[in-house]
């Protein structure tokens, strides 16, 4: 409680707390039959804090944890990096608009973000390494959709609690 | 458009230029190699702290025995004895064929050197199939060197980076291994599909001499695995009176989701040519 009253302070361990979070859930073994249905955590918690606090998060912040994550699934420097800016600059720039959706609205929102970014990773990845695209491949951005309201609620939790105040 | 907005959107443009930049360097040369070494050791927590589920309950497994235990002990034990049996025959068997390879001049055949390597367990980019191992540079990994696990070839290492390298499955879409059928010796192409335990054989005309149930080895074509290796199982044969080449399933003989522990080989073969 004594964090809620200094205001600010929550930034240095929420958000990148949630993130690195976020990148542990990604790189989690999942068995082979959700192997596509994991929810694409980064995005949904990139998203969210995007929207609450785009002063301070932003196509930065998305472009330096996109990095981690290509590190970590040692895929193409700047993939994911360039993929999570995108869902960055869509979240800052509509900021205000998203706020005013209903969770159900958000959710519909998320799942073209998802499916744009499993288009464009998975175009690379036909370009790179020959892998055919198959419909099952944007089974994800189904299941991104369908948690975000969970994530979403977890991290207004988390930010009320660390005393952070959404941003104009 | 306010401040905010126009800041966000020349800063996504930059960062645009400078991923796609990136990615053409990565994807074209092996400059960015020492970065991704040097980065490991910021990934390493986050696969340690990946891989502590699976060995919690393997741990705790370990400390609350249960019959199961004891049954695979059973079962190790008389696996451990058919094997011994197998070895002493194994070794006649050896002097033997050194014993003909001598007659014939031939060049004689040396045991491929191994090391031992866990998989660490990570979900790696799902439109791959790749895994990553516990052993890197320090151990002289190497690029392409194969991957195997007791009952089959599991790939080739495609990244090597300090304490672990990435390997690519047979299974991978872009991975294509020499093999022969261990029947005949006719010689052919193991081809991945991006499916979990499945392969394809796609270049066999359509009157070749193939069956349900044959095991396909490696041949040693190509240079990059030592022949002999099992890598699949003939499945499912599909002649189309139309087609030019049979359309074959196999079926990997590692079974790749529950292999712990892989193989690294050294052909001496190879090394000793070198």
């Amino acid at each position: 409680m004594i964090s809620r009253r200094s205001s600010g302070t929550g930034y240095r361990w929420v958000v990148p707390g949630s993130l690195a979070i976020a990148i542990l859930l990604t790189v989690l073994p999942y068995p082979d039959w959700m192997r596509f249905a994991v929810p694409n955590w980064v995005t949904l918690v990139l998203f969210y804090w995007c929207i609450a606090t785009p002063k301070k998060v932003g196509v930065g912040t998305g472009w330096i944890t996109g990095i981690l994550v290509d590190l970590l699934l040692h895929t193409l420097f700047g993939l994911h990096a360039v993929t999570k800016a995108f869902v960055a600059m869509i979240a800052v720039t509509a900021h205000r608009r998203l706020r005013m959706y209903h969770l159900w609205q958000q959710c519909i929102i998320v799942f073209i973000i998802s499916a744009v970014e499993i288009s464009f990773v998975n175009w690379v990845f036909h370009l790179t390494n020959d892998v055919a695209m198959r419909l099952i491949f944007w089974q994800s951005a189904l299941t991104s959709a369908l948690v975000w309201p969970v994530v979403y609620t977890i991290l207004r939790y988390a930010r009320q609690q660390s005393g952070i105040t959404e941003s104009r | 458009m306010n401040l905010l907005q126009i800041g966000t959107l020349y800063r996504f443009l930059f960062l645009i230029l400078l991923s796609v930049g990136l990615m053409i360097i990565d994807h074209r040369s092996d400059n960015l190699r020492a970065v991704r070494s040097l980065a490991s050791l910021i990934t390493l927590p986050f696969y340690a702290v990946g891989d502590l589920p699976g060995n919690v309950v393997t741990k705790l497994r370990s400390y609350y025995p249960d019959d199961s235990v004891y049954r695979e002990l059973e079962e190790l034990r008389k696996k451990q004895l058919k094997l011994e049996s197998h070895l002493q025959r194994y070794d006649a068997l050896v002097a033997e064929n050194s014993r003909l390879s001598r007659l014939l001049a031939a060049a004689r055949r040396s045991e491929d050197q191994v090391i031992l390597a866990s998989i660490v367990n990570a979900g790696l980019e799902p439109f791959s199939h790749r895994i990553i191992i516990n052993r890197g540079a320090e151990s002289d990994v190497f690029i392409g060197q194969p991957v195997i696990a007791p009952d089959g070839v599991l790939g080739q290492v495609s990244e090597v980076d300090l304490n672990q390298s990435v390997v690519t499955l047979v299974t991978d879409r872009s991975h294509g291994i020499p093999v022969q059928v261990q029947r005949n010796g006719l010689r052919t192409i193991v081809q991945g599909q991006g499916a979990a335990d499945e392969v394809g054989v796609p270049y066999l005309p359509r009157l070749a001499d193939i069956r349900k149930g044959d095991i396909l080895v490696t041949s040693g074509m190509g240079g990059r695995f030592p022949a002999g290796y099992k890598v699949a199982e003939v499945v499912e044969i599909i002649t189309d009176a139309n087609a030019a080449f049979l359309s074959i399933n196999a079926r990997t003989t590692a079974r790749i989701d529950f292999v712990k522990q892989v193989l690294l080989v050294w052909d001496n073969e190879r090394l000793a040519s070198e």
